[in-house]
């Protein structure tokens, strides 16, 4: 070994280069390969993630400091502590189990690539004095600087030089970001998957999808960006066409509540009404939405569900750039799609919309920030500290202060690897939170005879049942559809209040209706007469920013049967778990301010999860 | 070593400064103004491009339909470098300055770390490469919802009323939470995932092989029983060679960048050119020219 390499070392850099990675680094595959990790389990355990991480890579980042890239997110999701752009060591108490850092395609083509004698670009003139500099550093960076003097004209102007943007380059960017992904995966402890965001916003709507890789064998040249198309169908053909290849790939749209409509429209790019092939075009490439990230929830709005006393939680108002406010619009929202999905699904014979949920990051600074308790900003570095977040707000700027946390992707997959994890967001078996660690658990059938939390309950629910994301069997008994639903808190955050079940149908006549039950509890509350639930009460010293968890409870399970069950008509169910009031973000910054919180913001939230749907269809 | 290769590099800085020279001279001759030329490299360029994307040629009207974009975007274009738009725009700034970063990361990663190079960052950086600290472990646990407020007199009381008795007698004597009864070999991370950080804090400092507690978790108050501790211990450099090698190889970017960096800026005089004000002193204004000049 010793000898190889220092043989290598006397020959010429280019070789010692490729052949010393092959003898250091082992293949990343192997690691993928071979027996079970430690913690597989066929019942399938939680994991917390992100699916929406920005980095220095992405080119919006107003990250100056480009070392946050990809590594810093990885190891600062893995449990590292890592510095914020804005200075300050943050950690994250508890480790996340996967990330997939999803900087925006239309900017990853930016990797000079001049060393390889295969690559066109290495024939460049320019790039003759880096080639030549050989293994040492020093003499590297006085190449360096020959090419920083040689790009300015004599005239002082500079030439942009064409074989720097080709497609070599787009792919030497890319293929950066894998070799990265790879390093940082360990399967069993920490997933990493290679994901990367289409950044499409036809006037100002915002279509914007991740699109995330099951591994990193047989990925494109480079991702498809908005350059390539605008259209959502045309990044579906595309992903078609990266499947035929040998890729597996998924997409999780976001932001439908910035869509201006257009995120769950009934018609199609091109304004025609949606057909079969569309429907199945999209379910086949986009089985999963966030139904919350940094932006705000797009799971529904007091205006769309005046009955909801729960909708009016994180409301962005203002359009990611630009001036105005969002428009408010009943295909903004998941909720409605669910809905207007039935209504499709009875009409072409397809449901377009039938997402499951994951919460999404889309923070832009490599930091992973969804506990309302260690928030370290979005978007850049003006909302890096608490006084850049409360303090400094200028007209004309997006509201910092509007701005969440990050939500958290959560699936209940066997083991901690890219198949497993992937998986699961495949079959939707993922749920989201509002940012802290709830864990919670379905399954929709019928006849269980047990109950959540009972011995063999989760065997019998998948026996028996579907878990979340899945489709309860044809119901030929007539029998009403029982959930089996359990909730379990973060281990570093509020008390459960209570499960609701949303039930959204279509009724005989096509027209869809949706209802909330609030199905168990904390206390010795009960119901009133209309189904509501009195509050479960506020602990939270908003100057002090502390809260107590003397209210609700650490666990919440029940056995639920559709009460309005009716056979005739297709439904489905998610659940939605909501905690204890706690401090908002805000409110912990006006405590380290020494300020009042914001007015016009609630200084208590109730975090709460969301599960993908059980749908049930009718037989005809 | 160092002085022979000195050499050939002025030699190739100059070759290189000569072919450019003449690469532009050319190129100048061939782009007359107002014209712009598709060539056979350009439609390979685009040709290729699409195959890449949609694994299949284009048509004739998709070709000629990129092209137009093509054109479209490069009028734009040379008309904005005309008109000076390039100047002062903050996304231009950043994306060259990104350019700039990625080429100093390429640099930093052409001669990948030998054994030995790793050998010593390893022996520099052992501590950062410590297993995380592993117990086998008994608990219970007592909530506020489940035992009522004084949960954590009742975890104490059983404590004190049955911490003689044998483990497994104890299993049945707190509240039922979905957490096992006993936890065999699991490190300090997987502690932290599933009963939050400060419990997994709080057992470093535990004795073994007895009831102790209560020690406070995200859920309540547990009794603890710790019948193994295994403190951080080193990793055999083997199988961690592929941790190490991307820890340096980062590592190593980072220095060239701010190497490059540091060598650019000396380039530059940055001068504070700014009246002083009631707000703005000049003597804040002096330190500022001050500090701007250093790294």
């Amino acid at each position: 070994m010793k000898k190889i390499i220092i043989l290598f070392c006397l020959s010429c850099f280019l070789a010692c280069k490729q052949k010393t990675e092959e003898t250091v680094v082992k293949d990343p595959e192997n690691k993928v390969k071979g027996s079970r990790t430690k913690d597989y389990n066929p019942l399938k355990n939680p994991y917390f993630g992100q699916t929406h991480q920005h980095t220095g890579w992405s080119f919006d980042a107003a990250i100056l400091d480009v070392k946050l890239g990809p590594e810093t997110a990885y190891k600062h999701a893995r449990g590292d502590k890592v510095t914020h752009p804005s200075g300050y060591e943050v950690q994250l108490k508890i480790p996340l189990d996967f990330l997939s850092v999803t900087d925006h395609s239309e900017y990853l083509g930016v990797l000079l690539q001049m060393y390889d004698p295969n690559n066109p670009v290495s024939k460049n003139p320019l790039a003759a004095p880096i080639i030549a500099s050989g293994k040492d550093v020093d003499k590297s960076m006085k190449a360096f600087y020959g090419l920083v003097a040689n790009t300015i004209q004599p005239d002082g102007t500079t030439k942009p030089d064409p074989d720097l943007s080709s497609p070599e380059i787009k792919k030497s960017a890319w293929k950066e970001m894998a070799k990265i992904t790879d390093a940082y995966y360990k399967p069993g402890t920490f997933t990493t998957l290679i994901g990367y965001e289409w950044s499409s916003q036809p006037n100002m709507g915002n279509l914007h999808r991740n699109v995330i890789f099951r591994d990193t064998k047989n990925i494109p040249e480079y991702p498809f960006s908005y350059f390539d198309s605008e259209k959502p169908e045309d990044l579906w053909t595309w992903m078609d066409v990266q499947r035929k290849n040998g890729a597996e790939l998924l997409a999780i749209s976001h932001n439908g509540n910035l869509s201006n409509g257009t995120m769950f429209a009934t018609t199609d790019s091109d304004g025609n009404p949606l057909n079969k092939a569309y429907a199945a075009s999209r379910m086949r490439n986009e089985p999963l939405t966030e139904i919350i990230q940094t932006k705000g929830q797009s799971e529904t709005h007091p205006l769309m569900a005046p009955n909801d006393e729960f909708a009016g939680f994180e409301i962005w108002t203002k359009p990611v750039a630009g001036p105005g406010v969002v428009k408010v619009l009943e295909t903004n929202y998941v909720r409605n799609a669910y809905k207007n999905g039935l209504k499709l699904e009875r009409k072409i014979g397809v449901n377009p919309f039938k997402y499951g949920v994951v919460g999404g990051g889309d923070i832009h600074t490599a930091i992973v920030s969804h506990e309302e308790y260690a928030h370290s900003g979005e978007h850049n570095l003006k909302s890096g500290t608490p006084h850049n977040r409360l303090l400094e707000l200028r007209p004309g700027e997006p509201s910092k202060i509007e701005q969440g946390t990050a939500g958290l992707s959560c699936v209940w997959a066997e083991e901690n690897t890219r198949e497993a994890i992937f998986d699961a967001m495949a079959r939707k078996e993922s749920w989201a939170t509002s940012g802290s660690r709830i864990t919670v658990r379905v399954f929709g059938g019928y006849d269980f005879n047990t109950l959540p939390g009972e011995e063999n309950w989760v065997e019998i629910g998948y026996k028996k049942g579907v878990p979340m994301g899945g489709d309860i069997p044809k119901n030929n008994n007539r029998k009403p559809v029982e959930l089996m639903i359990w909730a379990l808190k973060g281990p570093n955050s509020g008390n459960l209040d209570r499960i609701q079940v949303v039930k959204g149908w279509i009724d005989e006549e096509g027209n869809s209706h949706e209802k909330i039950y609030n199905v168990v509890w904390s206390g010795d509350r009960s119901l009133n007469e209309d189904g509501s639930l009195p509050q479960v009460g506020n602990t939270v010293n908003i100057p002090e920013a502390t809260y107590s968890n003397t209210i609700g409870s650490a666990e919440l399970k029940t056995l639920w049967i559709d009460p309005d069950f009716n056979s005739k008509q297709s439904a489905f169910y998610y659940i939605r778990v909501l905690e204890i009031p706690t401090p908002r973000w805000s409110t912990y910054d006006a405590k380290v301010l020494g300020i009042e919180p914001p007015k016009d913001f609630p200084a208590t939230i109730q975090e709460r999860a969301w599960t993908s749907p059980i749908w049930y269809q009718t037989e005809n | 070593m160092k002085s022979i290769l000195k050499q050939p590099l002025v030699h190739f800085l100059l070759i290189g400064l000569v072919l450019f020279i003449l690469f532009a001279l050319v190129n100048n001759g061939k782009d007359a103004e107002n014209t712009i030329v598709i060539d056979q490299s350009d439609l390979e360029r685009t040709i290729a491009t699409w195959e890449m994307q949609w694994n299949r040629p284009p048509t004739a009207e998709e070709l000629t339909n990129l092209l137009k974009s093509n054109i479209r975007q490069e009028v734009f274009y040379q008309e904005a470098l005309a008109m000076n738009l390039d100047h002062n725009d903050e996304i231009i700034k950043r994306r060259l300055s990104q350019k700039m970063e990625f080429l100093s990361n390429d640099l930093a990663n052409m001669n990948p770390p030998t054994e030995e190079e790793l050998r010593k960052y390893y022996s520099e950086n052992q501590s950062k490469y410590l297993t995380p600290y592993r117990y086998s472990l008994f608990q219970i646990v007592f909530t506020a919802d489940k035992s009522g407020r004084d949960y954590w007199t009742i975890a104490e009381n059983i404590l004190k009323e049955y911490s003689e008795v044998s483990i497994q007698d104890m299993e049945t004597k707190g509240d039922a939470l979905p957490f096992p009864f006993a936890f065999d070999k699991i490190n300090e991370d997987q502690l932290r995932i599933q009963l939050g950080s400060d419990f997994a804090q709080s057992l470093r400092e535990l004795p073994n092989n007895k009831w102790v507690g209560p020690i406070a978790s995200g859920y309540g108050a547990h009794l603890v029983y710790i019948s193994e501790r295994t403190e951080p211990q080193e990793q055999a450099f083997e199988s961690i060679k592929n941790d190490l090698f991307r820890d340096f190889e980062y590592e190593r970017e980072q220095q060239v960048y701010r190497a490059i960096y540091e060598e650019l800026k000396k380039r530059y005089k940055i001068e504070v050119d700014i009246v002083p004000t009631e707000i703005i002193s000049d003597t804040f204004l002096i330190e500022l020219q001050k500090q701007l000049n250093t790294n």
